[in-house]
């Protein structure tokens, strides 16, 4: 619990729903890691940050990915293929945190490496307690890359 | 007698005993002691002695080769060839013991030879004449050569012109040789057929002469007039001797000949009598048989030895003997048939004792040897059997034509009936044979008549066999159809002789034939028969109707005229196919059939094919049914099966996209109102606190309709593979889902053993979740008890279904509301009662059909509800797969 306590976790959050991101925002306040959360709203953009290309040409590194699977422009599938064949980009964990809960939607996304599959509980306080299991396992528990490549 | 002699022979007689007496008077007037020395005169008449006995000899030798059984001749010719041979000796030595020596040796040999005539005829020397001859030839001139070259060996013969005691001897011996040999010819004067009396006397005369002549020689004196006379009755002797020889010879000659004749005339008869094809006996007038062929043997057993001899009442049975077979039979030809013969038949009996048939001819003729009687035996075995496989093959004709189903008839060219049978008598309805005779002509129906005669005609001038279907009038007015079927009989020459056939009546068939037909044509549907060559035989009004052709129009015509033009190319392939597998079958399975009208407009057709067998193959009778109307009614339903098709898999596409987009806001809605809830609950005032409850409950309820829309949207739509199940597991799994909801009811539910199914796992849990919510939920004012148990059912078809049973002991309902519980968002309660939004049934009752199942239910208001739904069993299901 102790050892990254420091450092300021980056997380790329892909949502178009800005109910969703104000949710999460929300939800992420009440965390105890100190997180800073970066937010696109479609798959174009999504991939534009992590590979640094136009208007996100500073932005860091994220340590971990929140997705939506339902994006415009690029679905949420495309940003995790095309991530996961991505040498550099495919050691970032990616959490699907979607609406859907269809057997096809988790079957194909774990296909394509995903590390988790959630569907985001329409009932508020099981979305702060899914937001909540994130923060204790994802941003607390597990090990991420100290230095992840730039 | 004496008249039987011949002028010649009674002439010579008296000569030849004329010459002697002057010969013997030559000799007194010489006197005693007269000498007449002649050498040269002796060397003559020893010679002509010699010629003429080598001529008796050569006539003797021939005559015994013509008749060798008359052995005496042998003998006689030996001796006279030993005589000849000698006596040529005698005459080339004229003077000395050794002319006397061959003289006595000729003398003395030729008396023994021919003393041998006394020996029996059948004695013959075991070497042929031929061989004796060439031995005489060789052994005679070698024994005279020899006797000439040792002159002082021989004895002392001759002595002063007076003869030796030892040439006395010798003569004596031969002279008497001689004379013994005359005593048998004496004793056999009949010892030839060839000679008469007189010649037999002057033939025993002539060998008394030489040999007393030859005695005397022996006490005679070279020269004197004895001496002579000794020579010329030998030479005289000798000269009657060659004459008899020669009339012998020249007689046995002719005889010989016709005994060749004879012996062939024989040799024919019998030949004739061996080669008859019949026995043939000739037998004695008491019955004794004396002669027999060799067919006897094979037809009575007996060899000819065995018979011969034996009376021919042997050949007959013991109990015909007495009937006397044989005793009237005439033994004269001038009685009996006109040949002098008689025919008879009679039975044999074999010498095994097995008894046969015969024919007999008996006739009696006198031959030179008495009265015989010739019987012939013909074996008459074969022919008795031919007569009975004759009578019995009549008799099982006849037993088959009276008893056959059919008329049967045999007539001559004329039409004339020789012979019908009962059946046929009847058929026609005549009262006998003979009025068939003529009366068959005129009971043809006269309709029929003129083409009947005609064709009958026809039969009898070319041969062509006849065959007819025509009615006849029947005795008692009503009318018979009859198959008539008739071939001609024929001489060897080709000639038509008669027709035989067979009438069969086929009246009943016809009756049928006529049904049939009105059959046809009352039929709803159009009808038509072709034969095995495509034609069209027989059409109904509705095939007229159909086609637009007219009866006549088709009849005869090939069907081809009846179908579209680009249909026809594999049309007589197919009709082949049929008639090798005919079956009755619809046509085209699988294609659309199209008629074609007289107009030449074309429509569906639906065509069943039915194989008749009639005469001359199989026909086929074709059902035809106009399908325009149905053809356009099937195309519409199909139409609007496919509409329905898209129409329900776009609603449910729609239900799924709403649903499941309906989330994504309603969930922004229920998370804000709690999120204000959360914060500002207590912070403003009470109604917007209510305001807040309200909503946030709102949003819950429609997430629960929102999940349950989705949940029967995906029932209809998902496609997972059925499995064996057991269903007792999926209860299990259900109860486990509404473990706080059945614990807080405490609710108590029952399972019986239950089957194992084909079913989608996740779906079966589904039903049993709702059932059992569904259970708890309406429960009454005790603690809900609930039971689930499933039962087996067999179906109609065999096919055995599970019938599953959940009873609560709940408030129950109404039954007339039984269907109306299953239809989506349908509630009998209000929320307030009961929540819920009436999926819960609606989703259980797609998932049951879904698996080939039905549900429905039986409720009694306060007592309780039971739902049934079926289920396959996997076996049911496999086999169903099958």
């Amino acid at each position: 619990m102790s050892h990254e306590t420091a450092r300021t976790i980056e997380i790329l959050l892909v949502e178009d729903n800005f109910g969703d991101v104000r949710l999460t925002k929300e939800a992420l306040s009440e965390a105890k890691s100190t997180t800073r959360l970066h937010i696109t709203h479609d798959g174009v953009a999504a991939l534009e940050f992590l590979k640094k290309e136009g208007p996100y040409g500073e932005s860091p590194q994220p340590d971990l990915v929140l997705l939506d699977l339902n994006l415009p422009k690029k679905s949420g599938f495309e940003v995790l293929t095309q991530m996961k064949q991505d040498p550099i980009l495919r050691t970032i964990p990616v959490i699907i945190l979607t609406s859907s809960n269809a057997e096809t939607d988790v079957r194909k996304c774990y296909e394509h490496h995903a590390n988790a599959y959630i569907t985001k509980p329409v009932d508020l306080e099981q979305y702060f307690g899914s937001l909540k299991h994130i923060d204790e396992f994802w941003l607390s528990t597990v090990r991420l890359l100290s230095h992840p490549r730039q | 007698m004496l008249r039987s002699l011949s002028i010649d022979n009674r002439l010579t007689i008296v000569l030849s005993w004329a010459i002697l007496l002057i010969a013997s008077l030559l000799v007194w007037i010489v006197s005693e002691d007269q000498k007449l020395a002649l050498p040269f005169l002796h060397a003559v008449l020893e010679a002509v002695a010699a010629l003429l006995a080598l001529i008796i000899s050569w006539h003797s030798f021939t005559t015994y080769v013509a008749s060798p059984r008359e052995s005496h001749r042998l003998w006689v010719g030996l001796a006279f060839m030993h005589m000849g041979i000698f006596l040529a000796f005698h005459a080339l030595v004229p003077k000395g013991d050794l002319s006397i020596w061959f003289r006595t040796c000729a003398t003395l040999v030729a008396g023994m030879f021919s003393l041998l005539v006394w020996l029996p005829n059948q004695v013959h020397p075991k070497i042929s004449l031929r061989s004796i001859l060439i031995i005489c030839m060789m052994v005679y001139p070698l024994m005279g050569v020899f006797s000439m070259r040792n002159q002082d060996h021989i004895p002392h013969m001759l002595d002063h012109f007076n003869m030796t005691w030892i040439a006395q001897l010798l003569s004596v011996i031969g002279g008497a040789s001689f004379i013994g040999s005359g005593i048998w010819f004496l004793r056999h004067r009949k010892y030839s057929s060839h000679v008469s009396h007189w010649q037999s006397v002057l033939q025993v005369s002539s060998y008394t002469f030489i040999g007393f002549s030859e005695i005397l020689s022996g006490w005679s004196t070279t020269w004197d007039p004895l001496w002579w006379w000794c020579h010329i009755v030998r030479l005289l002797s000798f000269t009657f001797m060659a004459y008899i020889a020669k009339v012998e010879f020249e007689s046995g000659l002719v005889q010989h000949a016709n005994r060749d004749m004879q012996i062939q005339e024989n040799a024919r008869f019998r030949l004739f009598v061996e080669s008859a094809p019949c026995s043939m006996l000739m037998v004695e007038p008491d019955g004794t048989i004396t002669m027999v062929n060799h067919r006897l043997k094979a037809m009575f057993g007996y060899g000819r030895s065995e018979i011969i001899g034996q009376s021919i009442q042997n050949l007959v049975p013991q109990r015909f003997r007495n009937n006397g077979w044989l005793i009237d039979v005439p033994y004269s030809g001038a009685e009996g048939s006109s040949d002098g013969s008689q025919v008879r038949e009679l039975t044999g009996l074999h010498k095994d004792g097995k008894e046969f048939p015969i024919e007999v001819v008996l006739s009696s003729t006198e031959f030179s040897f008495g009265i015989k009687l010739l019987v012939i035996v013909v074996d008459l075995t074969e022919r008795k059997r031919t007569e009975n496989v004759l009578r019995e093959s009549k008799a099982q004709f006849k037993a088959l034509a009276e008893g056959a189903p059919v008329g049967i008839f045999q007539c001559d060219k004329e039409g004339f009936v020789t012979y019908a049978n009962q059946r046929l008598i009847d058929m026609i309805g005549v009262t006998s044979q003979d009025e068939v005779r003529t009366r068959w002509g005129y009971s043809l129906h006269p309709e029929d008549r003129d083409r009947v005669l005609a064709l009958w005609a026809n039969t009898v001038k070319t041969g062509h066999a006849f065959r007819s279907e025509h009615r006849f009038v029947h005795a008692d007015g009503s009318i018979v159809w009859v198959l008539g079927e008739g071939s001609t009989v024929h001489e060897e020459d080709g000639a038509v002789i008669g027709v035989v056939g067979t009438l069969t009546d086929v009246t009943e068939d016809k009756l049928k034939e006529a049904q049939f037909r009105l059959v046809v044509e009352a039929a709803p549907c159009g009808m038509l028969m072709i034969n095995t060559e495509g034609q069209i035989t027989l059409v109904n009004a509705q095939i007229e109707a159909l086609f637009g052709y007219s009866r006549s129009d088709l009849i005869g015509h090939h069907i081809e005229t009846l179908i579209p033009v680009r249909f026809r190319h594999g049309h007589g392939e197919m009709r082949k196919g049929f008639s090798h597998a005919p079956y009755t079958r619809p046509m085209g399975l699988g294609r659309y059939l199209f008629g074609l009208r007289k107009n030449g407009t074309e429509f569906p057709v639906e065509v069943g094919l039915n194989p008749i067998q009639i005469e001359g193959g199989v026909n086929v009778l074709a059902t035809v049914v106009d399908i325009t109307e149905r053809t356009r009614v099937e195309q519409q339903l199909e139409q609007q099966a496919e509409d329905l098709t898209r129409s329900n898999h776009e609603l449910e596409q729609f239900a799924y996209v709403a649903s499941h987009d309906l989330q994504e806001p309603l969930r922004m809605v229920s998370s804000y109102c709690e999120l204000l809830s959360r914060r500002y609950k207590g912070k403003i005032d009470q109604d917007a606190d209510e305001f807040i409850d309200f909503a946030v409950d709102g949003a819950k309820r429609m997430k629960t309709l929102i999940d349950d829309l989705l949940t029967y949207s995906r029932t209809g739509r998902q496609t997972e593979e059925f499995t064996a199940i057991d269903a007792t597991e999926s209860v299990r799994a259900a109860i486990s889902n509404l473990q706080i909801t059945i614990s807080e009811a405490e609710a108590v539910v029952h399972c019986d053993p239950l089957p194992t199914v084909m079913a989608d796992s996740t779906q079966l849990i589904q039903v049993f979740q709702n059932l059992i919510g569904n259970a708890i939920k309406f429960r009454g004012k005790q603690s809900p008890t609930i039971r689930i148990s499933a039962r087996e059912i067999s179906g109609d078809s065999g096919i055995s279904h599970w019938q599953f049973s959940i009873q609560d002991n709940g408030i129950g309902f109404d039954q007339q509301y039984c269907d109306q519980v299953f239809i989506i968002f349908q509630r009998l309660h209000t929320r307030a009662e009961h929540p819920g939004n009436g999926l819960g049934l609606a989703i259980v009752k797609k998932i049951v059909e879904r698996h080939g199942g039905r549900i429905w239910v039986e409720s009694t208001p306060g007592i309780g509800t039971t739902f049934f739904f079926s289920l396959r069993s996997p076996l049911a299901a496999n086999s169903a797969a099958a």
